[in-house]
């Protein structure tokens, strides 16, 4: 949603709100006021009707009463009443009667219809209508409540008049009549009145007056001008549009025209609240309620139960309430036009930073769209020119970021196509495995050796996928497989086995296992291998060509080097002179023979994998002492004493049989190049994390020219070539060879016809655990 | 001295050879030494030889027909009858590996051939039948 579009909402919610309070307060608040106002106003009016109706009955009783004080009708009625019944004296009197009111006092008043006259039964004795005679006007009673109260009336004392309802096409007349009835008295000398068993019963029709007097007749409505003295009445009517004042009947009957019924012959059923209340509990009301045609008014009541009429006024609610409802109107259209004026001074005045912000975000969605180029315009002072400039500098600041990240994903991506090139022609098999093991990556050679397609290995573990076999033959436990164990160790392990060749067997390789760290976290692994069948087959053939070598040329010499030794014993008679001397050469011969022979044997085996490293915990003093043993008969021929001195205790960590061969090697040559009583001293000590074995011999020492090739393959020292003749030239450089392989280091000093001290420096820092 | 171990025949000496030289050698100084010699030239004339006559000491050499030194050694260390006897390795092969099988298969001594005057055998021997021979590589 646009911050324009939420400022308008929250605008018109506010406004929406205020107009719903507004309304609300008009109509709870001043309409309760404006409604009480009317019923007060109604009540008046009702009340009013109310005198005037009885007004204008009281003037309808000085009427009656007038008639019964008339002499003629007095004694007509008490001839009548003397009269026997069915008599012709009785219906001359009755004809005598009807003549007179007829013609002596009806024509007075218009309004009065007929008159009876009825005796104590309320049978119609005489009437201004002869065919009434004989006519139950009791009985009519009982069926016709409240049309008149006879029975009241022949039981009343003088000056008493009783009204009935007003009934509308009634079975005398058809328009609607009023009745009056009168109990007839005779006065006596003392003038005293002396009631009679008479009653006059006088309709009249003069509902039309009646509305006159209320001021509801049809000239009312009409709009012509109000009689005097009905002013207030009236004028409070005619103020409103849909006023209205009429009379309903006992038998809820409207007798009176009102606004919409304007012939009371309709017989309009009046069923209304006010009605209702008044019939059955007599009481008069002023509130609000439906009128006979269903709309809502306000109405006041007045009820005459006895005489079964209800006086009713009433006005339309919404007339009433008409104000409110233009006070309502015009404030929603106040709010309307609040609305739209608001609408256009928020579009007037945060139309530019709304623009402002709006470019922004169009600046953004650029940006989302990778254009990094884009810059906000935005230079003003506020926050948002502030936003704008951060925005800007994130920008650049991502875009810096995106070009460095751009040219390390080049580079990346530059090594990685090297390293795929370089991993795929490799002549060794890869396997990367992720951290649980599972093949990411294998090469070609990879596939070509296990027999594998690398789409139906991928995913898959690595030791699910071939099985492995130690050196001894038995297959390693797929959990103790490098490839298995190496993330754990995080340590490079290098192993050889032999791998399960798909279809066809086991092949040996030699495995090397790296873990991947990234960040300080094992990420993988990777393992490369290669085939080594080719390897052991020649290590094979070499260690066959050695045991050959061994056997085949040592048996010969050692048979020679024996005999000669036999024969010098004189187990076969004493030598000559010059058999001894010749004796003495030939064995000199086979020595030099043995002598090249073992050292060729161990340049061989050393330059092969059959002289492979294994460290051990070695006590320095056992070693030396077995050493010195080992010798003791080279020495003791040559007469050299080889001396230790204090020999301290040491522990070295290294292979016994490497240091052991350096260590004999060098004493043999303290041995071979010493003159025959010398002495030969064998020493260690601990130097700078080094444990440093010295040999000092007193033998003939090396010149100084040659000190440089004295450890080169077949070297010997010319000095050397002449005192011993038995030297291959392959013991200092075999020893140096060894030395290498366990860390240590070889050197020497000489002084030629002095002697001759080598020093053995073996790291202790590093060979040990 | 030498009229005691006589008599009790315990200076009766096993060699295990197949090179007629080295076995004139060894047999010329051993009974020089006033030892009494019998000699096997092949790897299944040993059991053959023993059962004749018991020695006290067994040379025995590795490469043999048809049955090497590593299996003979073998046999006698599981016989009950021979598995006392001392057997002292004179060969010529001289690897490491060789030597430390061959003490593993309960060999007392290893020469290797080349590398030791005879002198030093017949010392060796003479330690044995004195009963000081003591387990010792001479390499």
């Amino acid at each position: 949603m646009k911050l324009r579009t939420k400022a308008a909402l929250f605008f018109g919610v506010f406004l929406l709100a205020t107009a719903l309070g507004v309304a609300f307060y008009v109509e709870h608040v001043v309409g309760n006021v404006f409604k009480e106002q009317a019923v007060v106003n109604l009540r008046i009016i009702a009340e009013q009707s109310e005198s005037a109706y009885l007004s204008f009955l009281g003037s309808m009783k000085v009427r009656v009463l007038d008639w019964t004080s008339d002499n003629t009708i007095r004694q007509t009625t008490k001839a009548l009443l003397a009269a026997p019944a069915d008599s012709a004296e009785r219906a001359r009197l009755a004809k005598e009667f009807s003549a007179y009111v007829s013609e002596k006092k009806m024509p007075f008043d218009k309004t009065i219809l007929i008159t009876d006259l009825l005796d104590k039964n309320g049978i119609v004795i005489a009437s201004t209508l002869p065919e009434r005679i004989g006519k139950d006007e009791k009985g009519e009673e009982m069926e016709h409540e409240k049309v008149h109260d006879f029975d009241s009336t022949i039981n009343s004392n003088f000056g008493e008049v009783f009204f009935g309802t007003i009934v509308v096409n009634g079975d005398e007349y058809s328009e609607p009549t009023l009745n009056m009835t009168v109990r007839l008295f005779d006065i006596n000398e003392s003038g005293d009145h002396q009631p009679l068993d008479a009653v006059l019963l006088v309709y009249f029709s003069n509902v039309r007056e009646i509305a006159e007097v209320l001021g509801t007749g049809t000239s009312a409505y009409a709009g012509t001008p109000a009689v005097t003295g009905r002013q207030t009445n009236r004028a409070l009517m005619e103020s409103y549009q849909t006023s209205e004042l009429y009379l309903v009947n006992n038998e809820s009957i409207m007798v009176t025209p009102s606004r919409a019924i304007k012939d009371v012959r309709v017989k309009q059923k009046v069923d209304t609240l006010p009605v209702r209340e008044c019939l059955e509990n007599g009481k008069e009301i002023n509130e609000e309620y439906d009128n006979y045609l269903g709309v809502r008014v306000l109405g006041a009541s007045m009820c005459f139960q006895k005489e079964g009429l209800v006086v009713l006024v009433e006005i339309q609610k919404d007339e009433i309430f008409a104000p409110l409802t233009t006070l309502i109107r015009s404030t929603i259209i106040a709010v309307s036009i609040f609305f739209i004026f608001g609408i256009l001074i928020i579009s007037i005045f945060i139309r530019k930073p709304l623009a402002r912000i709006n470019d922004v975000v169009m600046v953004a969605k650029r940006v989302e769209k990778g254009d990094l180029e884009a810059q906000v315009g935005v230079r003003t002072k506020d926050e948002l020119g502030y936003l704008a400039s951060s925005f800007n500098t994130m920008i650049t600041a991502v875009r810096n970021t995106q070009k460095e990240l751009r040219a390390s994903k080049y580079k990346v991506e530059e090594k990685k196509a090297e390293d795929e090139a370089l991993l795929a022609s490799l002549g060794e098999g890869m396997i990367a495995t992720d951290k649980s093991g599972n093949i990411i990556a294998i090469n070609r050679m990879a596939e070509k050796m296990l027999g594998l397609k690398s789409a139906e290995v991928i995913g898959k573990k690595a030791v699910d996928v071939f099985a492995a076999l130690d050196e001894g033959g038995k297959e390693i436990p797929k959990d103790q497989r490098p490839i298995s164990a190496t993330p754990m160790t995080t340590a490079t392990v290098s192993k050889n086995m032999s791998y399960h060749r798909k279809g066809d067997g086991y092949f040996p390789v030699a495995v090397t296992v790296t873990p991947v760290i990234l960040e300080g976290k094992i990420i993988g692994s990777i393992e490369i291998f290669r085939d080594i069948t080719k390897e052991k087959e020649i290590e094979k053939t070499r260690e066959d060509l050695l045991s050959l070598a061994s056997h085949q040329l040592r048996t010969p010499l050692s048979g020679t080097k024996w005999l000669i030794e036999t024969l010098k014993r004189g187990l076969h008679g004493p030598l000559t002179a010059g058999q001894t001397e010749y004796i003495d050469e030939l064995y000199k011969i086979n020595e030099r023979m043995t002598g090249l022979v073992h050292d060729m044997l161990g340049v061989l085996r050393m330059e092969g994998d059959g002289a492979q490293v294994k460290k051990e915990s070695v006590s320095i003093k056992d070693l030396l002492t077995t050493v010195l043993e080992t010798l003791h008969g080279a020495a003791e021929s040559k007469r050299i004493t080889i001396r230790l001195t204090e020999a301290v205790d040491f522990t070295a960590h290294t292979d016994p049989l490497l240091l052991r061969n350096i260590l004999e090697s060098l004493i043999t040559n303290a041995i071979n190049y010493s003159e025959p009583g010398r002495e030969a001293v064998v020493s260690v000590e601990q130097k700078e994390g080094n444990l440093v074995f010295a040999i000092k011999d007193s033998g003939i020492g090396i010149p100084r020219d040659e000190q440089r090739q004295i450890f080169e393959r077949f070297y010997r020292a010319s000095n050397a070539k002449t005192f011993d003749t038995r030297g291959s030239g392959l013991g200092l450089y075999i020893a140096s060879m060894l030395a290498k392989k366990i860390g240590a280091r070889l050197s020497f000093e000489s002084e030629v016809g002095k002697g001759s001290t080598f020093f053995v420096h073996l790291p202790q820092n590093t060979a040990r655990v | 001295m030498k009229g005691i171990i006589l008599y009790n025949n315990m200076n009766h000496v096993l060699i295990v050879e197949d090179e007629e030289f080295l076995v004139r050698a060894l047999k010329d100084n051993l009974i020089s030494e006033g030892h009494t010699v019998s000699v096997a030239v092949d790897g299944e004339a040993v059991f053959d030889e023993l059962k004749k006559k018991k020695p006290s000491l067994i040379l025995l050499d590795l490469l043999l027909p048809k049955k090497n030194g590593f299996d003979v050694l073998r046999d006698i260390r599981m016989d009950p009858e021979w598995q006392h006897i001392p057997v002292v390795i004179l060969s010529n092969l001289g690897e490491d590996s060789e030597i430390k099988r061959a003490l593993e298969l309960g060999a007392n001594d290893y020469f290797v051939k080349s590398q030791h005057p005879i002198q030093e055998v017949i010392e060796k021997v003479r330690e044995y039948l004195q009963g000081k021979g003591s387990t010792k590589v001479g390499a």
